[in-house]
């Protein structure tokens, strides 16, 4: 059999089989809202008041923007194949610091607020700088430096409390336009998100996590990307803490640590996958509301609050297996 | 002709101390499609990933159209006008086709943004004006074939409208409509003026498509010319350093007349669908066919590897192949096609790697018996000229053809009765791949009896006592003896007018 060909080419190559619409594995990303739609309704047939009574809307995303902030973050970092356990450390410190020495009132607090921020990107750079350069894994740096920046926290604020700056209080509660400022902001990250998605940036940051080898003969400038990655996380976290801190009003030097393991469930939940190169902010902002919502059915079921941890768990574990037998058929 | 030029003198280039190039030259001027041939391991992919921007030489000179080539990065080596379509693919699965094909070069970028629509109109136009139909650019090419991705990578290649067009074995996992499309590409371009750089292992391809040719062995350049001073059989003896007489070993006449493994309708949906087939002591059978016909299906329910219903009798004892473990203990052992996915652990060492199958013949209460194990790597490792610093070394650093080497090293140790080749020989150099028939032979002079499955025909014809013909998963044709022709079996596999009647 030869396979050569003759002096003729084909114009065509060949016909190939037709296409679906969506990729079957990117149905992991849509799993989350499944999840949010099927508890709200749940919660909205037992307990109704729970979701749609006074102030029920405010207070429940209230909870949710820390979390899908530090979500944001974690799905970027996670694109490439990273962690970032940091963000409690950052968070931790970030709230001990507005108890402590940053909380002027007014518009004083201003550059204090921006320098929160700043750090936040810095400590972020950091864990992108020690991770780009040397070959230590993510989890162990970023382990490390969560460690490191608890520990400030405590130099910093021994104990839960201090003083916080009236006016991040203020910021941090209220409306605007008739719908509560967290409705607000949680909206603003899908918009970011939304832009975000068409960047470079963010293909560079599939690229990576999806074949770093690969990505380097296309040419992407991996370490500067996995800084800018983990740096928005810092930043992100960063935002988190000034929102948790003016919403207890109060500083807390390990108020952070819950957010690391409660942002990884979430992100996965979320439907993007832990070893890089797919994932979606917006998913990751489904499964922290999903992961937030199981607590409020536990309520509306009647059930003492400890089933609240054991669904969460159990909802991540359900997640997960689905997701890999998703990978598993789309790969065979 | 064109004026376009590029002159490689004295490359050199050493990786933690082994010299994979060692003052390689190389000459192409514009309108040329140059072949690159040489044995695994004669520094082609290094050169390949020199021009390409992925490492960087330790000395020796490059020059592109008249300027020094010199360049740190593969966006450095695009933009000086080579591109290459590599053969790991530079495609990365989670994108889309368009994303891929236009990576760094979107057509409408503001602020970072990609217009995706932009992008998807002009990756329709791009594959639109290479003839390439039915793939739909706003998919991943994680849902696309092999096939597939590397017409792909082909594309992504041309659309940097290169001076170098460099194509590292591009048609390993092509059908050969679609290798008759890529060789027009490859034709337009280079009579545009562009240097088509192709590296190839099937010589039968280079003489259709290259008019000039250069062989490595072992990081030089030992011969270089076009392509019609050049015979078949000069090319191999470059390649090779030494005359070779013949590939395929005679085969023995000695045959034993009884039965080793006895397989009655062999099953497991959908692929394979009922297989009755009997091998006999020390034969070697064939296994033919298009791909994708339950091959696959057959080898791996064979080594347990899959669900599979049906009866198999192995030297007289019925086998319940519930998990690979089942068929080593019964003597079947297998070889398979993706070396580095399947066959080798990557980051364990040659003689890790070696022992891992044979360990309960080595070990005592759990714990191995490092003299018994070095005596039994020795022996199988010497037998195969594997080719490595020491037996510490990782099997990750050695060549794709020494890495084969290490895994029949390992299945040998085994000493099974039946040995599964699954397309063994598949993207191994002529050198490899005549010692692996020699073994092979050697084998069943020792009464093992092999199940082989090739893409290559007539790797089939020369080696099999026997081949059968598999056809959407069940046995098509039995061919024995003067019937086993490449023509025959061809025309079995495609079937329909192609086939004469049986019997």
């Amino acid at each position: 059999m030869s396979l050569a060909p003759g002096a003729t080419t084909p114009r065509r190559a060949v016909q190939w089989r037709p296409s679906l619409r969506i990729s079957s594995g990117d149905l992991p990303l849509l799993m989350a809202y499944v999840y949010v739609v099927a508890m709200v309704v749940a919660v909205l047939i037992i307990s109704p008041a729970l979701l749609d009574g006074p102030g029920a809307i405010g207070a429940n995303f209230s909870l949710v923007v820390p979390l899908a902030a530090v979500c944001f973050g974690q799905t970027l970092v996670m694109l490439t194949r990273g962690i970032d356990l940091s963000v409690g450390g950052v968070i931790s410190a970030g709230s001990a610091l507005l108890a402590t020495h940053l909380n002027a009132q007014g518009w004083a607090f201003v550059p204090e607020l921006l320098a929160i921020v700043v750090l936040g990107g810095l400590i972020g750079c950091l864990n992108g700088m020690i991770i780009a350069y040397t070959s230590i894994q993510p989890f162990i740096v970023t382990l490390a430096t969560w460690s490191i920046w608890d520990g400030v926290a405590f130099g910093v604020l021994p104990v839960e409390g201090g003083k916080v700056s009236p006016t991040l209080i203020n910021a941090t509660s209220g409306n605007i336009v008739g719908l509560p400022k967290s409705v607000w902001i949680v909206a603003l990250l899908l918009l970011v998100w939304r832009w975000i998605r068409s960047t470079r940036f963010l293909d560079d940051l599939v690229a990576i996590g999806s074949d770093e080898t690969r990505a380097r003969l296309l040419g992407v400038r991996i370490p500067r990307r996995k800084v800018q990655a983990y740096a928005a996380s810092g930043l992100l976290a960063a935002l988190a803490a000034l929102w948790v801190t003016g919403q207890t009003q109060s500083g807390s030097p390990d108020g952070g640590d819950q957010f690391i393991l409660a942002s990884v469930a979430a992100v996965v939940i979320g439907g993007t996958n832990i070893f890089g190169g797919k994932g979606s902010a917006a998913s990751s902002t489904m499964g922290a509301i999903a992961f937030l919502l199981i607590p409020i059915l536990v309520f509306a079921l009647n059930l003492t609050s400890f089933w609240g941890i054991f669904f969460q768990g159990l909802i991540l574990i359900i997640a997960v297996t689905f997701n890999s037998l998703i990978q598993a058929r789309s790969r065979g | 002709m064109s004026g376009g030029s590029l002159t490689i003198s004295g490359l050199r280039k050493s990786f933690g101390g082994v010299e994979a190039l060692r003052g390689a030259n190389l000459s192409c001027a514009g309108g040329e499609t140059h072949a690159l041939i040489g044995e695994n391991g004669a520094g082609k992919s290094t050169l390949v990933k020199v021009l390409s921007g992925a490492v960087k030489a330790d000395s020796g000179e490059i020059s592109l159209n008249g300027r020094p080539f010199d360049v740190s990065s593969p966006l450095e080596a695009q933009e000086a006008g080579i591109a290459t379509a590599f053969q790991e693919l530079s495609l990365i699965p989670d994108l889309t086709v368009a994303s891929n094909l236009f990576y760094r070069m979107e057509p409408r970028v503001k602020a970072g943004r990609i217009d995706r629509r932009a992008l998807r109109q002009a990756a329709v136009a791009l594959l639109e004006r290479l003839g390439v139909d039915g793939i739909d650019p706003g998919r991943p090419v994680r849902d696309m074939s092999l096939g597939q991705r590397q017409v792909l990578e082909v594309c992504k290649a041309l659309n940097r409208a290169p001076s170098v067009l460099i194509l590292d074995e591009p048609t390993s996992a092509l059908l050969p409509e679609q290798v008759g499309w890529l060789f027009g590409k490859v034709r337009e371009f280079a009579q545009a003026g562009g240097i088509a750089l192709f590296i190839s292992h099937r010589l039968e391809e280079i003489e259709s498509l290259c008019d000039h040719v250069t062989v490595l062995r072992g990081g030089v350049d030992v011969g270089s010319g076009p392509i019609t001073e050049m015979a078949e059989a000069r090319l191999v003896e470059l390649m090779l350093g030494r005359p070779v007489d013949r590939v395929f070993p005679d085969a023995p006449d000695r045959k034993s007349q009884d039965t080793i493994c006895e397989i009655t309708d062999l099953a497991s949906p959908p692929r394979l669908r009922g297989v009755t087939m009997s091998i006999k002591r020390g034969e070697i059978v064939g296994v033919g066919g298009l791909q994708g016909q339950g091959q696959l299906a057959l080898f791996l329910a064979l080594f347990g590897a899959v669900r599979s219903t049906g009866k198999v009798v192995v030297g007289g004892r019925q086998v319940r192949l519930r998990h690979p473990r089942a068929a080593l203990d019964a003597g079947i052992a297998l070889i398979p096609e993706d070396r580095a996915s399947d066959g080798l652990c990557m980051t364990l060492s040659v003689r890790d790697n070696v022992s891992l199958g044979s360990l309960s013949s080595i070990a005592t209460a759990g714990f191995v018996n490092r003299s018994k194990e070095r005596a039994m790597i020795k022996f199988a490792v010497s037998q195969l000229n594997v080719a490595m610093r020491n037996l510490r070394q990782d099997v990750a650093a050695l060549s794709g053809g020494n890495q084969q080497k290490v895994i029949l090293a390992r299945v040998l140790a085994q000493r099974p009765s039946l040995l599964l080749m699954y397309d063994a020989t598949r993207g191994v150099d002529v050198g490899t791949k005549a010692e692996i028939y020699r073994l092979m032979r050697e084998q069943c002079e020792s009464g093992t009896s092999i199940l082989f499955y090739s893409t290559d025909v007539v790797e089939l014809v020369n080696m099999s006592d026997r081949v059968i013909v598999l056809h959407d998963g069940q046995i098509r044709a039995h061919l024995e003896g003067v019937e086993i022709t490449e023509s025959r079996i061809v025309a079995e596999s495609v079937g329909g007018g192609l086939r004469r009647q049986v019997g």
